[in-house]
Parts: structure tokens; C-alpha cells; sequence
């Protein structure tokens, strides 16, 4: 799985949310508001590229204080999430 | 009512839009309300903004600071000298106020939710929009057929 290009994180009003944003324009029309955790896991997949559920799991656990069989359910979850907002592919 | 500026972050949103608009960069900003119908419909529609490039003009679609209290999107119906005076196209009543320097940006395009883009200066529509204009004291009649007809069939403007 990989994001999609042209989504940024930003931090609004002390709210992290995603944004499309290309060289020329910012869209804050839809803005996905995220979770600190699910923004840590954001910035995650943005530095690995190409990721998977186990290694999204992986940073979860080594963060937060989270058992693993937990972290695989809620990685699955956001990312499905991710997949169905059109985030990621 | 107001078609002001979507308010999920409020106006911090808004000063971090006018900050990128000064950067040169385009924002797209959703708003709310019924006061830009027909030309804009708030909570399904969003606006393309852009810095003022050029002296604003009667018939911009702008989003400003208005009578001092909060920005909207609504259209400017006078300009003398740097006073603005600014009414929405869904509104029967109610100009306001302000400053050409209150004026952040200007809105270029309309954006439907399916991503579709609109131009609001085609010839067209700024024919429209100034008829709209001239037809302000049956406005209210007009409305009413609008959100009971086309409104509710989609119909774009």
C-alpha cells in the first residue's frame, strides 16, 4: 500500500488534517481531520513509501503503549479508512 | 443568512488561507449557507480563491472582512473609492460593508462536489449575475422558485 500523491498533513488550528495540495493550490474543501496517533502512522507511511499494515502495526507498538493483536486491528481499520477516502492505494 | 466561510476551524483557517493566497498559491475553501444561491450552493460547494490580481470590480466574488465582524463570500455590488459594499446573490436584503484592503481574495471557480470546476466570469454568468442584480426587488419570488425547482434537481448556474 502507498499514499497518494498530493495529500499533505497539516496542522490547522492545533488539528492535524490531510489536505489535497499541489504546487499551486491548497484545497481546504475536504479536509480529513486525523488523530494524533493516526497522524504519527501518517507520517509513517509518507517515510516508508511503500508500506504494509505489519509495519504501521510495528510503529504503533513501539510508540504507544499497545498490544500488537490490537495495533494489526486499528492499522487495518485506518487504513481501510485511508483506502475508501481515496488516500491510498 | 450568511454564506460565510466554513466554520470547522473558523477563522484560523481563514487567516492560514489568506497567508498561502499572499504566498501566490490558490486555496479552495468550502462554504456553507444559502446567501450565494444561485451561483454558489454552500454545504455541497467550494471556491477556488485567489490574491486580487487586478482592481476589484463590481461583480467579484469575493471573500472579505465585512462591517467588521466576520468574512463571507458574497459578491460586490459598489465600489467608491476604497469603500466596498458587498451583498450575497441568495440574500433579498442586507449590504455590507467594507474596505478594499478587507478584501482577501477572489473567487475564480467554483467547485462542485464531484471535483467539477466552474468559471464564475463567463460571459454567461456575468450577464446572469448582473441581471440578478437589476432584478432584486422580485428577488425573494425568485428564490423561492429556485429552491423549490431547480435547486433541488441539481441544475447548475
Amino acid at each position: 500500500m502507498r499514499l497518494k500523491k498530493g495529500f499533505v498533513l497539516r496542522e490547522v488550528c492545533s488539528e492535524k488534517v490531510i489536505v489535497g495540495e499541489g504546487a499551486e493550490t491548497v484545497d481546504f474543501g475536504k479536509m480529513i481531520s486525523l488523530n494524533d496517533t493516526a497522524a504519527m502512522l501518517w507520517k509513517t507511511a509518507e517515510e516508508l513509501g511503500d508500506f504494509t499494515v505489519d509495519e504501521l502495526a510495528d510503529a504503533l507498538t513501539e510508540v504507544y503503549e499497545v498490544n500488537r493483536e490490537q495495533a494489526l486491528s486499528d492499522v487495518q481499520k485506518l487504513t481501510e479508512g485511508w483506502k475508501e477516502a481515496g488516500l491510498a492505494e | 443568512m450568511e454564506a460565510t466561510v466554513k466554520t470547522m476551524y473558523g477563522d484560523i483557517l481563514i487567516h492560514e488561507s489568506i497567508a498561502l493566497l499572499q504566498e501566490g498559491r490558490r486555496v479552495i475553501l468550502a462554504v456553507k449557507g444559502s446567501s450565494m444561491h444561485p451561483f454558489i450552493i454552500g454545504g455541497k460547494e467550494s471556491v477556488e480563491l485567489v490574491k486580487p490580481q487586478s482592481p476589484l470590480k463590481v461583480g467579484d466574488v469575493v471573500l472579505a472582512w465585512v462591517n467588521g465582524t466576520h468574512f463571507a463570500v458574497h459578491r460586490i455590488v459598489g465600489i467608491e473609492g476604497k469603500e466596498v459594499s458587498l451583498m450575497g446573490d441568495g440574500n433579498t436584503s442586507g449590504i455590507e460593508h467594507c474596505l478594499t484592503d478587507d478584501v482577501a481574495a477572489v473567487a475564480e471557480f467554483v467547485i462542485a462536489p464531484d471535483g467539477k470546476r466552474r468559471y464564475l466570469y463567463t460571459k454567461k454568468r456575468v450577464r446572469f449575475a448582473h441581471m440578478w442584480q437589476k432584478l432584486l426587488p422580485v428577488r425573494r419570488w425568485l428564490l423561492a422558485i429556485y429552491r423549490r425547482t431547480l435547486l433541488k434537481m441539481d441544475v447548475i448556474i
